[in-house]
């Protein structure tokens, strides 16, 4: 090893090789059925999947999953498909087939049998009733795996009563709690004092990811034991399993003090404000990084007036140390509060001042920064060139790829059907005029 | 084919009240656990949740630095609920890592061991030769995961991070809250606790690859890359538009999604996809005529912006004439979705949640009756479980040096004198909970 190089040069060498380039996805040869409708949480989990190298045969209506139509403002529509199915189609085979008829409902458990991982997203009890639920599969397969996503889960006291809720994002986080604690302070008035969802679907798309984290134990497992096993997850387990003021209602039989934004039940100071040029983020939790924030804001006397971080806490003085710290900040540039911070540190002075700018996606699609890592790309995509963002999580001897976007309605049913079932033309013919793909 | 009723089978398939009685997915696989606040250690927690047996190491005295901070600064029972939530099912050895012996620990440790989580500032690890160029001559096997803001390379690597500042970097902050308020600071530390979902992914999908092929690996998972990642289509949409995403407060603009003020002054969230769901909704609020309406007849119809604003409207009033709990029962009845914005301690004593076990409260070895959150995702096989929670700087050293590297009493003393290994300081966040005898504790003087 070069003693010279720095860790930064060491670290992308892992990340830079062939090995990486054409390395195998940890799933290759998993075979992956999704037969979700509607519910970008399982979308996204069989997305995550398919990155990751799993065959993932996504199973629609023949008319076509209504997810296909949901796109920003009803806006954009890429060869029929708004821009959430395009982008997390990635990787997909599109196949249709009727689950309404029981023909289509024995092609399913031919396919079933031939899949490691089942996805779904019907009422609890609805697959079931059909006679394709975990409890049907599993006598075929017993490897299966088998994950369903659903508002209120497939068990408990109150499964069966709202089992016709659908789940979505912003079902999990009122329910959780979560939106509780996004409200501003009573004095911002209505409706910023009011319980808001953070602006993309980050109920849906972490129930996605800890669906897949169920997935790949339950394939560890498999590995070790030859069996299957089905998992249930909910928006709302997803997101209470983040509120930690869940402590506090446990320990103190009460409601968790939250819902005070820009301000912070943890540390102080911590929070977003107005810059000269948009907004940014600066922090000062413990004594020297708050003592280092307000001298660098000119504000020392602030650290004076509050040197412990539980009086800086308490609502009132976090509240006055926010409002002075505001004035301050809308002097300054984000890069003159930088420039600060690099001063501060050549002086060799204690403490850290964090700084960053609260950054826009059309800013931060300028950035050299995520290309140079290769969080985004542009690909050709029906005749125009899409900017998509790549899998971003890092994996040096197994990496997950971006290899294409979603396709049309039922276009792989012929090499599918072929691949596991055989199906020729004719077949698939007398299936077409019977209504099952 | 059986007669027996779904939810009846569904009960004993999943039958969470016996969870120990199951396999663990992870059991066998072995963690070092050098990571701090909330990114690691969470992400190192959701692996011993599994039966994973993770070994967190921290400074001794004064240990992790988040033992210095708690919800409002209450620390009950001297300790920190806030660390309590994310350091579940761990053992903990205080271990001077700046110390060559304590190194030499470390490495025998890391022999024995299957993944290594750090989420020190990127270099720290290197410069203390515990970077994974060093662990993977050691062990060849190893699953070494480094967490940081930015990552381990690119011009970013040096920077510092909190969740916020991800947050920031990334623009999920800047596309959350109004328009024109200041962007929204999304509470409860999520660019931290989200990219502990994603790094524990990266993880299991790292053992799967490693079990078939045998190959270990390094992994570089970032809190601002992880929530570029979720916010998916976004990119596409901006980029397409050349214009910036803009902050609508509850409001989804891809479906018929937002919240409104119920009647009794509680927050209500209605969310109706379909055109099924949408028909669902419309027969609760009693107006069957809007289905057939061709404003509102299509997703992409409803979408659109005027026909959206009318429908608005229409929910809107209906929602401000209905109790919450009300639309809750409809949405059963109707299938559609609904939610009312509940606090924190109605979440706490839910019946449904305790049932499921995500609210699952257990007798605590120090801390007896405890809350434990575990992994979300219900498993019906191996399960995740909650066996313990936060314990004092070094509580299991001699657990782990005796039983791990077969060290006798007066080896594990004498590591104590050089000051290789340590103990908490009674101080805040530190101090163990009132009741608990050091000299009585079996564990401890294991």
């Amino acid at each position: 090893m070069v003693m010279t190089m720095e860790w930064c040069e060491i670290a992308k060498s892992y990340f830079e090789n062939e090995k990486v380039r054409y390395g195998p996805g940890p799933l290759d040869g998993v075979v992956v059925l999704d037969a979700s409708i509607a519910n970008p949480a399982a979308y996204f989990a069989s997305s995550i999947l398919a990155e990751m190298g799993a065959e993932v045969i996504k199973i629609e209506p023949p008319g076509g999953d209504p997810l296909r139509e949901v796109t920003p403002y009803g806006e954009i529509y890429i060869a029929g498909s708004g821009l959430p199915w395009v982008v997390e189609g990635r990787n997909k085979e599109f196949i249709t087939l009727n689950l309404e008829k029981e023909e289509g409902r024995e092609i399913f458990r031919h396919l079933a049998c031939k899949a490691d991982v089942v996805i779904e997203s019907f009422p609890p009890g609805e697959s079931d009733r059909m006679g394709i639920g975990y409890r049907q599969l599993r006598e075929l397969n017993p490897g299966l795996i088998y994950l369903a996503f659903s508002a209120y889960g497939h068990f408990g006291p109150n499964a069966r009563k709202f089992s016709k809720v659908p789940d979505s994002n912003l079902l999990g986080l009122a329910n959780s709690s979560y939106m509780d604690a996004a409200k501003e302070l009573p004095e911002a008035g209505e409706p910023y004092n009011q319980p808001t969802a953070p602006g993309f679907w980050m109920a849906s798309y972490l129930a996605g990811l800890y669906g897949v984290s169920g997935v790949l134990l339950a394939l560890f497992y498999r590995l070790k034991s030859g069996e299957g096993q089905m998992i249930d997850i909910t928006t709302t387990d997803a997101m209470v399993h983040l509120i930690e003021g869940l402590y506090w209602a446990f320990a103190f039989k009460e409601p968790m003090p939250v819902g005070i934004l820009p301000l912070d039940y943890g540390t102080s100071i911590y929070a977003f404000w107005k810059a000269k040029d948009g907004y940014v983020f600066a922090a000062g939790a413990t004594d020297s990084n708050f003592a280092a924030l307000v001298t660098q804001l000119g504000r020392e006397e602030l650290f004076e007036k509050y040197p412990t971080l539980p009086e800086r806490l308490k609502l009132d003085n976090q509240r006055v140390i926010y409002n002075e710290l505001a004035k301050e900040f809308r002097k300054y540039t984000f890069q003159e509060l930088v420039e600060k911070m690099l001063k501060w540190r050549e002086e060799g002075r204690d403490g850290v001042a964090v700084y960053m700018k609260v950054m826009t996606p059309i800013e931060i699609l300028k950035e050299k920064y995520w290309y140079e890592r290769k969080d985004f790309t542009d690909i050709p995509y029906k005749g125009k060139k899409l900017k998509v963002v790549n899998p971003v999580w890092k994996l040096s001897s197994s990496p997950l790829k971006l290899k294409w976007l979603a396709k049309g309605v039922g276009e792989d049913n012929s090499f599918v059907y072929k691949k596991y079932l055989g199906f020729g033309r004719r077949e698939l013919e007398n299936l077409k005029e019977n209504g099952i793909i | 084919m059986t007669d027996e009723d779904y939810f009846d089978w569904t009960e004993k398939i999943f039958d969470v009240d016996n969870a120990f009685l199951k396999p663990e997915a992870l059991k066998g696989i072995r963690v070092i656990d050098l990571s701090h606040v909330i990114l690691g250690p969470e992400t190192a927690s959701l692996l011993a949740d599994f039966g994973a047996e993770v070994i967190k190491i921290e400074r001794p005295g004064t240990g992790e630095f988040n033992r210095s901070f708690d919800l409002w600064c209450k620390f009950w029972k001297n300790n920190s609920l806030g660390v309590m939530w994310i350091q579940r099912n761990k053992y903990f050895l205080g271990l001077n890592l700046k110390h060559p012996k304590g190194r030499e620990v470390l490495y025998e440790l890391v022999k024995r061991s299957d993944v290594v989580i750090e989420n020190y500032a990127p270099g720290v690890v290197d410069r203390l030769k515990i970077s994974y160029r060093y662990l993977k001559e050691i062990n060849p096997r190893i699953i070494y995961v480094s967490l940081s803001g930015y990552g381990q390379w690119g011009e970013r690597w040096k920077w510092p991070s909190w969740d916020a500042a991800g947050q920031a970097a990334s623009g999920v902050a800047a596309i959350s809250g109004y328009e024109e308020r200041t962007p929204m600071k999304l509470p409860y530390y999520v660019g931290d606790s989200i990219t502990a979902a994603a790094a524990f992914m990266a993880t299991l999908a790292a053992l799967y690859h490693r079990e078939k092929t045998g190959e270990g690996q390094y992994i570089d998972v970032t809190q601002a890359e992880t929530f570029v990642r979720l916010m998916s289509h976004i990119w596409t949409y901006v980029d397409l538009k050349n214009e910036d995403w803009k902050r609508t407060g509850n409001k989804d603009v891809s479906m018929l999604a937002n919240g409104y003020k119920a009647l009794d002054g509680r927050m209500v969230t209605i969310t109706a996809l379909t055109d099924e769901q949408f028909s669902g909704l419309c027969k609760a609020m009693g107006r069957e005529d809007l289905i057939e309406d061709e404003r509102f007849s299509t997703i992409s119809s409803r979408l659109k912006p005027e026909n959206r604003e009318e429908l608005e409207k229409i929910i809107e009033k209906w929602v401000s004439e209905t109790n919450s709990q009300d639309i809750i029962e409809l949405s059963a009845k109707y299938g559609f979705s609904a939610g009312v914005v509940r606090d924190t301690y109605e979440v706490y004593t839910d019946e449904h949640l305790r049932a499921r076990k995500t609210i699952w409260i257990y007798d605590d070895p120090l801390f007896g009756e405890m809350l434990g959150l575990v992994a979300p995702m219900k498993l019906s096989k191996t399960p995740p479980r909650i066996k313990w929670t936060l314990h004092p700087v070094g509580y299991h050293n001699r657990y782990i040096l005796k039983k791990i590297l077969g060290l006798k009493d007066d080896e594990v003393e004498e590591l104590e004198k050089e000051g290789v290994i340590g103990y908490w300081e009674d101080i805040i966040g530190r101090t163990p909970p009132p009741g608990f005898d050091p000299e009585k504790d079996p564990v401890f003087r294991w």
